[in-house]
């Protein structure tokens, strides 16, 4: 080796250089060593190089210090003896000393290994790249790691994108499936209008002789043109279809009309993916059957109606055909029993006397159930003596009672006494005569307690408390639930009453209710039954009893009274004359209105007892043309219209048209001639006069015009107010009553007598002081009366 | 910027807070990768969008996330990919953040596409030194300063980091004072 290769450095320096060094001399013995290779292998320095090393290339060298230099210019590879696995790659010089030395690095080519020898980047010389060659094959490897990991990820996704293509061809064909087979047809358009889905039933229903896949990707923009002709109005098919298409919004069970009569339903479904229009979905069913069966079942609703209407009609038509022959009965029962009879005659009398008032009851019971079912039911608010009414019911039904050794017991508060209410007295003694006569039907011996009382509080309204207890048969628990319901009865084995509609506590429940009111029942089987009722009414007045009182009992004498009796009904006709010639008045009879018209132009009578149903001219059209003043004098006759009907509005329209006063078929002979009597002696004392036009004809001071004004100002505003007076009465409105009371009193003032005048004070007066109440029906009849005679004295004067 | 940088946002997103605000933070920020590599070269855009849109989504400042992804890069990213080379860095914090600066110079031929930050180690002490960041990005020191925090904890050491300076308040460099103890 030449002294040129030799190098010269001092141990500090070339342990920098070459932090792997180490140097031998020519004993080969190691001399000195850098810090990196006695990190690696410690305690080399002054050990036998041949026991620390090998060579691993050349392997041909021997272990000379001769042969070594020789090798000055090769690669050379060597292994520790003692760390097993760590090679160095270098080359040997000769240094200035003539030692060998050898520079190299650890061969190490993985992070791992740099550990693994507890070795570190500042091990190695800066100049060294060993530890970038360590990084750029490690980034290799990362390089690999990555590109299999997304290889890992391309492979799941193709997988996915495979799965998911199945599932949606799979798809695909059950939807294909799924549209073919439905019972709709359907038309699937893209958003270009090209036909991507369609089904055989969606040719059918639309004529297309062609196969459903044949339509596949057909153009539909002229769809509609071509498919017009199908429809019963093909414009408005067309125009429908554009709005639908140019709106996009869903559109369900648009009904279409065919040419052929048939109809479709169509809905219009938009698909929208991500706020995108990406088509539209058609779907059309054949309704025809479903409009044909709507319609029929509209025809049946109709027919049912009609024949619901044409049942409540044959109910009113029945009720009124079943009253005229009980009034008939009752009638004549009243005439037999007046006569001489034999005990067994008597006995059968009265069987029929009771068989008679049943069937009376069964007839009402039918028409108050329709009235409820209708809805047609109304309660009149009239102030009434409910004291008065209990006792009547009471009275009516001790006979009863007593009839089967029962006794019935009242007991009423003495509140009741000294008050009268608002309501409708007809209605809650309907109510009192269902429950005692049912009380009373299912008890066979002891006592029945009615008692009355009202409840305690400082409000105007109060409730009244009914408590109905019988000592009879009782309910047992299982019918006690049904009680209320229609044509539902106690039907015990035990007993024989099964009389009746079975309507009677369902109509009780319905009355109670109606007026806001409860019903409770209480019963034990073989005990007796408790019913509790509680009604709402308004206390009105604190009464103070009138101190002349018309005397009902006074007897009555018609002598001189001529009286026609205008009755249809032959029975009728008898009965009712035979009523009044028993107490000497003259009866005529005239068969229908017409009859009457006639009579009443060549005769005058004192009083017209006048039928409302009638056959060829009715008793309203009659009273109207009477009281048109077409008969003279004969217009202002008192008239009584009589009738079976009894449904709500019926006694106001007869006042109305001018009748006087009103009697419900079938009637008491009492109940007539209490009517008779009022109107006659009322009749008599008003027909001197009830107007006095001295005041009037003063204010005027001979100002005929001005006169005749006032007066027609009086015929055209009085009627109306009268009306108005009715309505408030009708409602209990005092106040506004007193109102239209005054306001009729300045009217009256001017042209009536001062009784007439009067008659208008007392009313103003009893509704400002809420007295009397139960008198203002009485009292507003009369005054009506007095009015219609005003209407026709002033007339005459006119015309004069 | 490599594909690790982004690799660490992904990883400590999905670690933390799960893969739907990862597909969120993707979406927000309009990067549109299904994987990084870690050896390829992205635009540095895409570092700072998905920072960026993940502060936004997660609610977390922008200085917070930046820290946090160099915390795990160094925790997590970087012991994956470079687990022993990054142990071979030093013997102790001390050697590995002396060593900092030739490690960089080395990596720039390493990573031919890479324009790798340079550092400065000075005021050596037996505990402290400082540590001079130049980059040609800006706004990453937050991310500088969370690899540091990263490096203590490596090491099991407890480490204070002090912003000496920042490029951004108008200083040449970032300088941060690491010390440990």
């Amino acid at each position: 080796m030449s002294e040129q290769n030799k190098i010269s450095f001092n141990n500090s320096e070339i342990t920098l250089l070459f932090p792997f060094y180490f140097a031998i001399n020519n004993s080969l013995k190691i001399v000195s060593a850098g810090n990196s290779i006695l990190k690696l292998i410690p305690n080399i320095v002054n050990s036998d190089f041949k026991n620390e090393f090998e060579f691993k290339r050349p392997f041909s060298v021997s272990y000379t210090f001769n042969s070594i230099q020789e090798y000055c210019n090769q690669v050379i590879i060597l292994i520790s003896k003692k760390v097993p696995d760590i090679l160095f790659r270098g080359q040997i010089l000769k240094s200035s000393n003539d030692n060998i030395i050898f520079i190299g690095s650890p061969w190490i080519t993985t992070p791992e290994d740099l550990l693994k020898f507890n070795l570190t980047i500042p091990d190695f010389a800066i100049h060294d790249s060993t530890t970038d060659m360590i990084q750029l094959i490690n980034n290799k490897e990362i390089m690999s790691k990555d590109i299999l990991s997304l290889v890992e990820n391309l492979k799941k996704q193709k997988l996915e994108i495979e799965k998911s293509e199945y599932e949606l061809k799979y798809s695909n064909k059950r939807f294909s499936a799924l549209i073919q087979n439905m019972q709709s047809g359907i038309l699937l358009e893209n958003k270009e209008r090209k036909i991507v889905l369609t089904n055989k039933i969606f040719c059918e229903l639309l004529n297309i002789p062609v196969k459903p896949e044949q339509l596949i990707g057909y153009d539909c923009k002229k769809s509609a043109e071509e498919s017009k002709h199908n429809f019963k109005n093909p414009n408005l098919f067309v125009k429908q279809l554009e709005k639908t298409l140019t709106n996009k919004d869903l559109v369900l069970n648009e009904e279409l009309e065919l040419a052929n009569g048939d109809f479709l339903e169509r809905d219009f479904v938009p698909i929208f993916s991500d706020n995108e229009y990406n088509g539209h979905l058609w779907i059309y069913r054949n309704i025809t059957q479903r409009k044909k069966n709507e319609i029929e079942l509209i025809n049946a609703k109709e027919e049912a109606i009609i024949s619901k209407k044409t049942k409540e009609q044959f109910l009113a038509n029945m009720s009124h055909e079943l009253r005229n022959p009980i009034n008939i009965i009752t009638g004549i029962t009243g005439l037999l029993a007046e006569t001489n009879l034999s005990g067994k005659q008597n006995e059968y009398l009265g069987i029929i006397k009771t068989a008679s008032e049943n069937l009376l009851y069964l007839v009402n019971d039918i028409l108050d159930f329709e009235k409820i079912q209708a809805k047609k039911i109304k309660f009149q608010i009239l102030p009434f003596d409910i004291f008065k009414v209990v006792n009547e019911v009471y009275n009516s039904m001790k006979y009863l009672a007593e009839n089967k050794n029962l006794k019935l017991n009242l007991r009423t508060d003495d509140f009741l006494k000294t008050h009268h209410v608002a309501g409708d007295p007809f209605r809650l003694k309907q109510i009192l005569f269902n429950l005692v006569n049912n009380a009373i039907k299912f008890t066979e011996s002891g006592n029945i307690d009615i008692k009355i009382t009202m409840e305690e509080n400082s409000g105007m309204i109060k409730f009244i408390n009914i408590e109905i207890k019988d000592t009879g048969i009782g309910i047992s628990e299982e019918n006690l639930t049904n009680i209320f319901n229609r044509y539902s009865q106690v039907n015990s084995e035990t007993s024989n009453f099964s009389a009746g509609t079975g309507l009677g506590l369902t109509i009780v429940k319905n009355l109670v209710e109606l007026q806001k009111g409860t019903i409770k029942v209480k019963s034990k089987e073989g005990l007796g039954t408790t019913f509790f009722v509680t009604i709402p009414y308004e206390i009105i007045e604190h009464i103070e009893k009138p101190a002349i009182q018309i005397s009902k009992s006074t007897p009555v004498d018609l002598k001189s009274k001529k009286i026609l009796v205008v009755e249809d009904d032959k029975f009728n006709q008898m009965i009712t004359n035979s009523m009044l010639e028993k107490y000497g008045a003259q009866t005529e009879t005239a068969d229908n209105g017409k009859i009457a018209l006639e009579k009443l132009k060549t005769n005058s009578y004192d009083l017209i007892l006048m039928d409302l149903q009638m056959p060829i001219l009715d008793g309203y059209k009659t009273t109207e043309a009477i009281r048109k003043n077409k008969l003279g004098t004969n217009s202002k006759t008192p008239i009584i219209a009589v009738t079976a009907n009894i449904l709500n509005g019926e006694k106001e329209k007869c006042i109305e048209i001018g009748m006087n006063a009103y009697l419900s078929k079938p009637f008491q002979e009492n109940e007539l001639l209490e009517k008779i009597k009022d109107l006659l002696v009322k009749n008599n004392a008003e027909r001197v006069s009830v107007i006095d036009l001295a005041y009037l004809k003063s204010v005027a001071s001979g100002d005929t015009p001005f006169f005749e004004k006032l007066i027609e100002e009086f015929l055209i505003q009085t009627p109306e107010i009268i009306s108005q007076l009715k309505r408030e009465m009708h409602k209990g409105d005092w106040p506004k009553m007193s109102e239209s009371a005054h306001k009729l009193k300045g009217r009256i003032s001017f042209i009536g007598t001062p009784l007439f005048i009067k008659k208008v004070t007392e009313i103003e007066s009893n509704c400002l002081k809420k007295q009397h109440l139960n008198l203002l029906p009485e009292m507003v009849t009369e005054l009506e009366f007095s009015c219609e005679l005003a209407y026709s004295e002033l007339k005459t004067e006119l015309k004069k | 910027m490599y594909g690790i940088v982004n690799k660490a946002i992904q990883g400590l997103v999905i670690e933390n807070f799960g893969l739907d605000s990862w597909e969120k933070i993707k979406k927000q920020s309009g990067v549109s990768v299904d994987g990084f590599l870690s050896n390829e070269p992205y635009p540095d855009q895409t570092t700072f969008d998905l920072a960026i849109a993940a502060s936004e989504i997660l609610k977390i400042e922008l200085k917070d996330v930046l820290i946090s992804f160099g915390e795990y890069w160094v925790l997590k990213t970087g012991q994956e990919s470079y687990g022993a080379l990054m142990k071979a860095g030093g013997e102790n914090l001390k050697s590995f953040l002396i060593n900092l600066p030739n490690f960089h110079s080395r990596v720039m031929l390493i990573y031919p596409n890479l324009t790798p930050p340079e550092f400065k180690i000075s005021n050596i002490e037996e505990n402290s030194l400082d540590v001079h960041y130049f980059s040609t990005r800006n706004g990453l020191h937050y991310f500088m300063y969370g690899l540091l925090q990263g490096l203590g904890k490596m090491y099991k050491v407890e480490t204070k980091i002090e912003v000496k300076a920042l490029k951004t308040d108008g200083a040449y460099n970032d300088i941060f004072r690491v010390s440990w103890s």
